[in-house]
């Protein structure tokens, strides 16, 4: 267990574990969290995972933890850790199993009091179009050869098939297509659990939810971005469902057998890794690559689908919904660094966190460089969301990145003990906040308690330099499995 | 003894606890509580498991193997949209495992699971018993 007293703050929201605290540590371990957010992060084990983190071969500078942090499988979920490329290994478990698990923002050209009168209309088609809940079909079953297209080409494949508007890839991560995706390197079984699942939603803390724009804090970067007080605005946060469930368990297995092969000793199993060079190294990149293709395709199915939606609802006043951004919060990608002060190539793990590039990167779209780059913070159910960009600190400081969320704090067990549904969706109701959820079970393991404050969560990283607050969402609807 | 399991919070997953006599008691209980996350009270209504699957793995140890198992019944699972109950073992060691899975079709699940992980996976031999605990990513 790791105590307070071992922490040492380095900056008003960064505390550092040193590498003397245990043994087999390559570098330091660093947290980002106000003191309040803290002691909520000592609570479980999100530290002792993160020191294991620490001991991978070639990770550089530091491992890092997002405030959202919260104790996961192998990697705590909030983490960040940039390998070498060349010596340095890569680790599903600090993907996670739902590879380019993230969140899509499309903005409407209409305001709340244009939608309010038919929200409810309106939550009711979207759960309909929108396939949501456990082990729930899409309206596609793919062939083998259609899914290897998707796996290999992602939102691309959308795009060619007439789910896409014309501009939608610019302003989608890696334009919603990872080039060294392989579908040869994705098992046939990963390839069965994910066939019918192209444009569906899920279970758990994946939704559509419809919101609009409460707070603007910095209005010129809004005003770039194109958002303006009482907008409604649409998120989508799912990612690549059984497919990528499959893929991470598939390259777990494998790696788990291969580790003696390369003489790494690892403090818990789900760190499994192998040197990103090797055979399993470079095919596990790429199917991971091929996963996270499906997960945009996904994505752009469903807001495809939203698309109808909005029209069918609203008509040609509706106007249309633009992609504003989409990020994936977990993925390894090569990027490069500046390490030791010289740049270098890295292959960095987030896994529940969000790149997060300042101005002028080149990745960056060109409308927005000069703001940096959209960051999206889903809060919990029937709380704030945010909009960010990029801010110069997470190059210096994070690999690039920052949060990617709330972060749970209780479990889904307790969280079912705790909440009536019925009193949460009355309160959600009181609030304006209409919900459409699949299952009881599913609403109540997802109600605000169960996660943390997401307004502190965004403040450490505004206040830490690394992501700037731009506007504060409100949500109207949400729609969920 | 008599198997069982029980379930125990996680901040994001499901702890799952199983015990038993015997290792193929542990590989049986260890399915049953599999399918009872998947779909509460699913095996325990189901008359007649015609849905059959089989199942062959080797891994380095007993916890390695039983995470591979449980594995290869969620993938059956989702797949197959059904809920697999049992297990015939041809055989079963600490690191090899050949035997049939036995299942019914149930469209729809209650809980989502997404992987059964090796993160603090554990099989232990006690004197006259097995125990393992295992958590599930959902």
């Amino acid at each position: 267990m790791v105590h307070k007293e071992q922490l040492q703050r380095i900056a008003p929201v960064v505390w550092e574990l040193p590498t003397t605290i245990r043994s087999d540590m390559r570098v330091p371990a660093r947290v980002y969290a106000s003191e309040e957010l803290l002691e909520q992060i000592l609570c479980d084990r999100s530290l002792e995972q993160l020191i294991n983190v620490t001991t991978l071969p070639g990770i550089q500078e530091a491992a890092l933890v997002m405030p959202d942090a919260h104790e996961g499988y192998g990697f705590p979920i909030g983490g960040i850790a940039a390998m070498d490329v060349q010596e340095g290994v890569i680790s599903p478990g600090g993907i996670g199993y739902d590879i380019n698990c993230g969140v899509r923002l499309l903005v409407s050209e209409l305001t709340y009091p244009e939608v309010e009168p038919r929200l409810e209309l309106l939550a009711r088609a979207i759960s309909k179009a929108v396939p949501s809940g456990v082990g729930r079909g899409g309206r596609l079953k793919l062939s083998f050869r259609e899914l290897e297209s998707v796996l290999n080409r992602g939102a691309q494949w959308a795009m060619a098939e007439g789910y896409a508007e014309e501009r939608d890839l610019d302003f989608i991560e890696s334009h919603g297509s990872l080039q060294d995706a392989d579908a040869e390197a994705v098992s046939k079984e990963a390839k069965e659990r994910g066939r019918d699942q192209l444009g569906t939603m899920g279970a758990g803390n994946h939704f559509v939810e419809v919101d609009f724009v409460e707070k603007i804090y910095d209005k010129p970067v809004a005003q770039v971005l194109g958002l303006r007080l009482q907008q409604v605005v649409v998120l989508i946060h799912t990612g690549s469902r059984g497919l990528g469930h499959q893929v991470a368990t598939d390259y777990i297995r494998m790696m788990l057998s291969a580790l003696s092969r390369y003489n790494i000793h690892l403090p818990d199993r789900e760190l499994a890794c192998a040197p990103f060079h090797s055979p399993e190294g470079m095919q596990y990149f790429r199917a991971m690559c091929a996963a996270a293709n499906f997960a945009w395709a996904n994505r752009q199915l469903i807001t495809w689908e939203v698309r109808q939606t909005w029209r069918d609802i609203f008509g040609e006043a509706g106007g249309r919904l633009r992609v504003l951004y989409d990020v994936a919060h977990n993925i390894a990608k090569v990027e490069q660094h500046l390490i030791s002060g010289q740049p270098k190539r890295v292959l960095v793990h987030r896994k529940g966190a969000t790149r997060a590039f300042p101005p002028e990167h080149p990745e960056t779209p060109e409308v927005y460089r000069r703001v940096g780059q959209p960051v999206l913070i889903p809060g919990s159910m029937g709380t704030s969301s945010y909009v960010l960009v990029g801010a110069l600190g997470s190059m210096e400081q994070t690999f690039g990145s920052t949060c990617h969320g709330a972060g749970r704090q209780m479990s889904r067990h307790a969280a079912k003990r705790q909440v009536d549904a019925e009193k949460l969706r009355h309160e959600l109701r009181q609030r304006g906040i209409i919900v459409q959820a699949g299952s009881v079970r599913g609403l109540v393991e997802e109600a605000p308690i169960a996660y943390k404050d997401v307004d502190a969560v965004v403040r450490v990283v505004d206040t830490a330099g690394i992501a700037r607050m731009v506007a504060r969402l409100r949500p109207m609807a949400v729609v969920k499995g | 003894m008599t198997p069982g399991f029980a379930l125990h919070p996680h901040t994001a997953d499901i702890r799952m606890h199983v015990w038993a006599a015997t290792l193929p008691e542990l590989f049986q209980t260890a399915l049953e509580a599999l399918a009872d996350i998947l779909l509460p009270g699913g095996c325990h209504n189901a008359r007649r498991l015609s849905l059959r699957r089989p199942v062959v793995l080797t891994a380095l140890d007993a916890t390695i193997l039983l995470v591979d198992f449980l594995s290869q019944a969620l993938l059956y699972s989702q797949v197959q949209k059904a809920l697999f109950c049992r297990v015939r073992f041809r055989q079963l060691t600490e690191t090899e495992l050949r035997g049939t899975l036995y299942g019914i079709r149930v469209g729809e699940f209650i809980q989502d699971v997404k992987a059964v992980t090796y993160h603090e996976a554990l099989v232990c031999r006690l004197p006259h018993r097995y125990e393992a605990r295992l958590v599930l990513d959902v």
